[in-house]
């Protein structure tokens, strides 16, 4: 019954991206170092890694991809899988190459977003509209440069927020109106401003708001029964508002700051229940943070302090007769306190050491009645080294993990340390930007509060989930602006994931059965392409489609009827693809997303079993430009061929739905 | 030229896109067995709805499942509770579908899917018969009756919070009160056994037994049988007899039980236990008959038993099992035990919840 509550957990942290460029020397103050990814795409920088598993989603030209929201974007991208309990208040969350959504990290502009009642974030909290960016990095990266709680997970999911760079005007508006299918309203707002003689100063504001009635139509089948049914209870609100600015309080030094707030309002339809639909649930999230972040660039060494503190509120509400006095009311509030501090030098031009220390501070409380009132403190030092010339790319990291437990009530779990180590090579042999990787991770998840302290059984001895990441790929990449081939990409890799005391969380009627069970291999590919034509001055074609197959299987007891069957929710064969069609007249796009047959329990019998099913879409988008702001126009098709299909089972998706939206930009 | 060539180019990417669409082949599972057979209602896993009834063939060994699908073509919905045998039909009490699914005795076929209305009473529970009526306890806070000739609600009662299993002797029905819902203040109203005249349909008394109530078996004496499952923490699941003028004794410890003749066996396997214990008592003295009435190698025994049953017809111990010690959801099995020897090991649904013969 938890299953709804947003979540968070680990906090690394990185700070700045290549898509902006503070002023100074673009690579030094980014916090990364893909600059030299950027060059060989050009502006067009789509998703194809490259040294190392990491792809940048830029969002400015994302219309031609036919984006539907931030998780739509986050599964184009290779080894990424979303977890969608359908419509526009569903839970959607990311997970990794097999790994599950607690393993991975999201960020919000470099700092970590976390939930650690859950372990796990809703993406449906962040729109398109507010972003930038989306970066995905897999396993170890061959970057140094970030926060020590960056590399304490199997995969980051960094999103980075609207920042239009144009040194011409003293300021940005962006007005935005979405309204779509079932009720759904989206108006979104974002203004920012120069402060003072220093043009690379600003403030920031942004807010949004947006709501669905969300009672869309479904066609439900039992056995042979088909019936027509609609969703109800499914009306959801959310708004968020942001105030954010950027001060260099020297030339080498800038401090970016930000305060966010976060409001939504769901009712919960529920897994569909055969011949019960019946459903009062609602749940209230609240969540506000606010952070400083400072940055300080000498010759060879750059440091980077940041703080944040974070608040989430949960509110869950339901009624019944069944309830002690008709009804239940469930709150859960977390607090974070957390800190980051990396120091990089550079002692040759071509080797560097960095040294991240994160320390974080989450508590929990609850008006549950077993509710231990539980706080965790965390300190990650990660140390690591790179090298880097014309062909290689070398980094190593060794991570040293301390968790300390603490309870108001009954006894602690023990405290837990760990030493972990990473490494990642990649090598680019010729002058043609062919890329060659392999990388090796070991790391592990802590237990989520909730598989703790859920109720008040022997949970509190359970041990971390330890993964284990293995990955080798190649890509090409190749990019003219003279030819009318302008850019073509392609990228492959392999890995082998091992996950070994898989906590499995199981509920038996009142109690929940919460324990280490379980070794799971996944052997996996991913593959990936890209290409843009020009085909005449313009018009142009762009491509792109992902595939990859994922042999997830449990191999915990050979004599048991479900050793070597493969996990739930992932699918063998799954992939998506885009063609986008750019040209004077209306711009067109097309989409289609492809899952393979997959199972919702961990027997692969045929009941458990889900259908394989493709989701197509078609959006048309033109951009006006006059001579005071730009207007775009934008229609979408979603779900064109009324396919009824769930991703979650028993949460059936929406069938065809429509949205238009229009856009100012002054 | 170049907008039709681009075009041309565009559907052929799109073709090739939707061609990616993986096929599956089919099979078959839906078999309906065709010999006089044991059912086994299978709980299934909350809110999947996969709830079933299997049925198992003592004569050749063979097991079947969904056949409550396979007879009616649909689904018997989420967290079965309880099966009864009542003159020619079956009775199938599913809790969070929030049906009572009346089937042909012989067939499976429904005959009629009894729901309470929405906004009354719901949730069934536990289901017993006497004089043409079925009782069936639920959820919400009652006991219904319904009639057998037509099918439908007669009269209902308030017993109290979260009802478990009912139970029929003395004249009398015994409901188990648990207070579920409220075991973060100590299930504070799920204390006692409630019992209610079968003529009257009235409260006649409280019985007060051990924490958070649940299981109800009786013998033909009039013996009546609880299982509290205390508090999961200091207070252990716990058997009770209450004999006729309601007073209340322990036998032991256990989570599971079933009546035969005079006979209680009882099944102990908690939450975590590191063994599980096999105890029978009598149920007139109310001593330990055996203290392990089965045994036999590791292979043999449940991982994780979900009943105890007795096939009438030869003494025959049925033992319900999830598939393992922390899998609450895959098919599990039935074990069959002659003299307290393992005989063999039939197929079933996830959580084989009551056995049916």
């Amino acid at each position: 019954m938890c299953i709804s509550f947003r979540a968070v957990f680990f906090i690394p942290f990185m700070l700045g991206s290549v898509c902006v460029a503070y002023g100074t020397p673009s690579d030094s103050i980014s916090f990364d170092t893909k600059i030299d990814e950027v060059v060989v795409t050009g502006k067009s920088r789509e998703l194809l890694p490259t040294t190392n598993t990491t792809q940048t989603l830029c969002l400015e030209k994302s219309d031609r991809l036919a984006l539907q929201g931030v998780s739509d974007a986050v599964r184009r991208m290779a080894g990424a899988e979303i977890k969608d309990y359908g419509g526009v208040g569903g839970l959607k969350t990311v997970s990794v190459r097999g790994l599950g959504a607690k393993h991975t990290l999201v960020c919000y502009d470099g700092l970590p977003v976390t939930d650690c009642q859950n372990g796990q974030v809703d993406l449906g909290m962040f729109s398109l509209d507010q972003l930038d960016e989306i970066r995905l990095y897999i396993g170890e990266d061959c970057d140094i440069n970030v926060s020590a709680s960056h590399f304490a997970s199997t995969s980051v999911l960094n999103l980075m927020s609207y920042d239009p760079i144009n040194s011409d005007k003293n300021y940005h508006v962006v007005a935005k109106l979405t309204g779509g299918s079932f009720g759904f309203v989206n108006p979104h707002l974002f203004f920012d401003h120069k402060i003072g003689e220093n043009k690379n100063n600003k403030i920031k504001a942004s807010a949004d708001f947006s709501r669905a009635d969300g009672n869309y139509p479904y066609t439900l089948t039992n056995g042979t029964l088909k019936t027509e049914e609609r969703r109800e209870h499914s009306e959801s609100v959310c708004g968020h508002g942001e105030l954010s600015g950027r001060f260099f309080l020297s030339p080498k030094t800038q401090l970016k700051a930000k305060t966010h707030y976060y409001v939504s309002d769901r009712e919960l339809p529920g897994g569909v229940i055969y011949y019960n639909t019946v459903s009062n649930e609602t749940l209230k999230d609240k969540n506000a943070f606010a952070e400083v972040v400072s940055r300080t660039d000498w010759d060879r060494t750059m440091l980077i302090i940041g703080g944040k503190f974070n608040w989430n509120g949960c509110y869950y509400h339901d009624e019944a007769m069944m309830y002690p006095g008709g009804k239940l009311d469930n709150r859960y509030f977390q607090r974070e306190w957390y800190g980051t501090a990396v120091v990089r030098h550079n002692f040759t031009e071509h080797f560097s050491m960095a040294n991240a220390t994160d320390y974080i501070l989450n508590s929990f409380n609850s008006n549950i009645y077993d509710c231990v009132f539980p706080q965790r403190h965390t300190l990650l030092d990660a140390l690591s080294g790179k090298f880097k010339n014309e062909k290689v790319t070398a980094t190593a990291t060794l991570l040293g993990s301390f968790f300390f437990n603490q309870v108001e009530i009954g006894e602690a779990p023990d405290n837990y340390q760990h030493l972990s180590p990473s490494i990642a090579v990649s090598y680019k042999p010729f002058a043609p930007s062919i890329y060659f990787r392999a990388s090796y991770k070991d790391i592990f998840r802590m237990p989520t509060f909730n598989e703790l302290y859920f109720n008040s059984f022997g949970a509190r001895t359970l041990d971390p989930e330890k993964t284990k990441q293995f990955n080798v790929g190649v890509s090409y990449q190749y990019g003219s602006e003279e030819r009318r081939v302008k850019s073509f990409g392609i990228s492959a890799d392999g890995y082998f994931n091992k996950v070994d005391d898989k906590i499995v969380a199981m509920p038996k009627m009142f109690i929940w059965s919460i324990v280490n069970m379980g070794y799971v291999e996944i052997k996996g590919l991913d593959f990936m392409t890209n290409l843009e034509v020009k085909t005449s001055d313009r018009m142009s074609l762009f491509f792109t489609a992902k595939y990859a197959y994922q042999y997830a299987v449990d191999l915990t007891d050979p004599k048991s009827d479900i050793y070597e069957h493969q996990l739930p929710y992932i699918p063998k064969h799954s992939g998506n693809g885009s063609v986008a069609f750019e040209n004077p007249i209306v711009n067109v796009s097309y989409n289609v997303n492809a899952v393979g047959k997959r199972y919702y329990l961990p027997q692969n019998i045929r009941p458990n079993m889900m259908e394989a099913y493709a989701e197509h879409g078609v959006s048309l988008y033109k951009t006006f430009d006059f001579k005071k702001f730009d207007m775009k126009l934008r229609g979408d098709v979603v779900n064109l061929t009324d396919k009824q299909y769930e991703v979650v089972r028993f949460y059936p998706m929406p069938k065809r739905s429509y949205k238009a939206s229009v856009e100012f930009k002054f | 030229m170049d907008f039709k060539r681009s075009f041309r180019a565009m559907a052929l990417l799109m073709l090739g896109m939707v061609s990616f669409t993986a096929c599956d082949d089919e099979e078959d599972d839906l078999k309906k067995s065709s010999n006089k057979v044991i059912y086994v209602l299978n709980e299934g896993s909350w809110n999947n709805n996969n709830a079933s009834v299997s049925a198992i063939d003592p004569t050749d060994g063979s097991s079947y499942y969904y056949q409550f699908a396979a007879a009616n073509g649909r689904n018997l919905g989420d967290t079965g509770q309880d099966i009864l045998r009542y003159g020619g039909k079956i009775y199938i009490a599913v809790s969070g579908s929030n049906t009572i699914e009346v089937v042909d005795g012989n067939s499976l076929t429904s005959i009629k899917t009894i729901k309470p209305e929405s906004g009354k009473p719901g949730n069934p529970r536990g289901l017993a018969a006497s004089d043409g009526k079925i009782y069936v306890s639920l959820y919400d806070g009652y006991v219904a009756k319904i009639d057998t000739t037509s099918l439908a609600f007669e009269d209902s009662i308030a017993v109290g919070p979260n009802p478990e299993e009912i139970t029929i002797a003395n004249g009398c029905l015994y409901v188990a009160i648990s207070d579920g819902w409220n075991s973060g203040n100590g299930y504070p109203n799920g204390k006692y056994v409630s019992k209610i005249g079968l003529d009257s349909f009235k409260v006649a008394s409280k019985i007060d037994v051990i924490v958070n109530p649940n299981k109800m078996a009786s013998d033909k004496s009039g013996n009546v049988f609880v299982i509290s499952w205390g508090n999961y923490n200091d207070i252990p699941s716990t058997v009770q007899k209450i004999d006729k003028n309601d007073n209340v004794s322990v036998l032991g410890k256990a989570t599971y039980m079933t009546c035969y003749e005079n006979t209680l066996y009882t099944i102990n396997a908690p939450l975590g236990a590191p063994s599980i214990e096999y105890v029978s008592y009598n149920t007139i003295s109310g001593s330990v008959e055996s203290s392990s009435f089965i045994s036999g190698t590791a292979d043999e025994m449940p991982s994780n038993p979900t009943c105890v049953s007795v096939n009438p017809k030869n003494g025959n111990i049925l033992i319900g099992s999830y598939l393992a010690a922390n899998d609450y959801l895959s098919n599990g099995y039935v074990y069959e035990f002659v003299d307290g020897s393992f005989k063999t090991r039939y197929n079933a649904g996830v959580g084989p919840r009551k056995i049916l013969y």
